[in-house]
């Protein structure tokens, strides 16, 4: 502000030094924020930017037929149930008690792992998302100085993205991100949990830190799997057949003898090939191409 | 955090991208002027609290659609933050008033000072209340959330000289009402002020 005065031309009408003191010392004192407010803001704000980086994913977009086509019997089943309890629990006073600390809280965690998908990547996305509310309800009862519920909500977290640590391919790589988030978050509670939330606060920091390291090493493991694949296809293509390899497995063996059989196209081209071959099937496996073309 | 021009935009690019550390980057670079310029205008804390976020939040919607043209970012984040305290104004029954509950005095202050302190900051808060609307929002512009005259002239839809000439004439009202002797070295004649 005042710098900004300085550099202004001569036409710049000055406040003079006094009424600058003055003036800055009232923004200070009154329209200043405080730290806390600060460190909140950003972390609904930042939660904000990774919600919408996260959903501009593609995989993030994938579509779904039908309001519960992805979900199966059994999982129907048990949502059902979990529903039912839930509307009980809501038409008692019982339905405090399992809020994050309360004697019902394992309970309701336990019947919310019930209804977890069994198909990997959609088990991955329900975790991550269920990751996401024990977080919530870790930085809520932080916020209240319940250091009951914040032990425990964070406590939750930890088991929960222990499992996410297992997922590969593209729900690797949508893990990895949210956990991103989900550690800047920890960070921005970590100054104002109760004393007593402390050590699971870098208990879960150090844990997801962990999750963090391993999905990185996965998500970088299959990038470079599937270069290693090509790249030993290629490089054989006498011993290999030719053909490349995009298995991604980087232990491959080069010069593997099942890989030319696995591929079709030779044993049909000779055929409909009008010309008899004196070579007889053997070129006519390896030189298709220059056969077909020879009438 | 202070970052220069052309770092913003370099965030502001990379935030379009959706770049969600760019745009932490720009939350830190700017979060304290429009808390500071809300907080002005809507006195209550809660409020200034929410709605700074509201601010960051509709930023963060809009800015796939913000287009440079010349226009600083900081003049149109602070367009974004002046129609969310219009709005806001707008729908709350009560009128919103330069009345401020929150205090941060420095720490080591003893009573004495702290009482010479609210006395000065209640005289400020009085002066500023004098002023015209538009006097006033653009001190706000200008001293509290630091815009040069031209983002502050882009937030307020006016020209830059007519800016000037407000904050010119609300510099003058501020000395007046506060007492500042007014040494004509310190307010030179300034050029293109008609409003």
């Amino acid at each position: 502000m005042n710098e900004d005065l300085d550099d202004m031309a001569a036409a710049e009408p000055l406040a003079g030094e006094e009424l600058e003191r003055m003036l800055a010392r009232y923004a200070r004192v009154r329209l200043d924020s405080s730290q806390a407010q600060a460190r909140r803001a950003r972390a609904v704000v930042m939660e904000e930017a990774w919600r919408r980086r996260i959903a501009a994913t593609p995989a993030a977009r994938r579509p779904r037929h039908g309001l519960f086509g992805g979900w199966s019997a059994r999982r129907l089943g048990v949502s059902l149930a979990a529903a039912t309890l839930a509307g009980l629990l809501l038409g008692t006073s019982a339905f405090a008690a399992s809020r994050a600390g309360g004697p019902l809280y394992e309970a309701r965690l336990s019947l919310e792992e019930l209804t977890l998908p069994a198909e990997p990547a959609a088990r991955i996305d329900a975790q991550l998302t269920a990751a996401q509310a024990r977080l919530a309800e870790a930085v809520d009862a932080s916020g209240r100085h319940d250091d009951v519920a914040t032990v425990a909500a964070l406590d939750a977290y930890d088991r929960v993205i222990d499992e996410v640590m297992s997922a590969s391919g593209p729900a690797a790589e949508r893990a990895l991100v949210a956990v991103q988030v989900h550690h800047d978050v920890l960070l921005q509670v970590a100054g104002s949990v109760p004393a007593a939330a402390a050590n699971g606060i870098e208990r879960a920091l150090a844990n997801s830190e962990r999750v963090i390291e391993r999905l990185s090493s996965t998500v970088a493991d299959s990038g470079n799997g599937n270069g290693n694949g090509n790249g030993n296809g290629n490089g054989q293509p006498g011993a290999g057949g030719g053909k490349p390899v995009v298995t991604g497995d980087p232990t491959a063996k080069p010069g593997k003898p099942a890989e030319p059989r696995a591929t079709p196209k030779p044993d049909k081209t000779p055929k409909p090939h009008p010309t008899p071959s004196p070579r007889g099937k053997d070129d006519g496996n390896r030189q298709p191409a220059p056969s077909r073309a020879a009438p | 955090m202070t970052i220069d021009d052309e770092a913003i935009e370099r965030f502001v690019g990379a935030a379009r991208q959706g770049d969600p550390d760019a745009f932490g980057a720009l939350f830190d670079h700017f979060y304290g002027p429009v808390h500071r310029y809300i907080a002005a205008r809507v006195g209550r804390p809660s409020d200034t609290e929410d709605l700074t976020q509201l601010v960051f939040v509709k930023a963060l919607e809009a800015l796939p659609r913000y287009e440079s043209r010349g226009i600083p970012f900081g003049g149109w984040l602070f367009r974004l933050a002046r129609n969310v305290v219009i709005d806001h104004v707008r729908t709350r029954r009560e009128h919103a008033t330069l009345e401020v509950v929150a205090e941060r005095p420095d720490g080591e202050d003893g009573p004495d000072d702290l009482a010479q302190l609210r006395q000065e900051m209640d005289s400020v808060a009085r002066a500023l209340r004098r002023l015209t609307p538009e006097q006033r929002e653009a001190i706000e512009l200008r001293f509290f959330a630091g815009l040069s005259a031209k983002e502050a002239a882009e937030v307020m839809g006016r020209q830059e000289g007519t800016i000037r000439g407000l904050q010119f004439r609300a510099i003058g009202a501020l000395r007046r009402e506060l007492g500042i002797n007014d040494p004509a070295s310190e307010l030179p004649r300034v050029s293109g002020t008609t409003r």
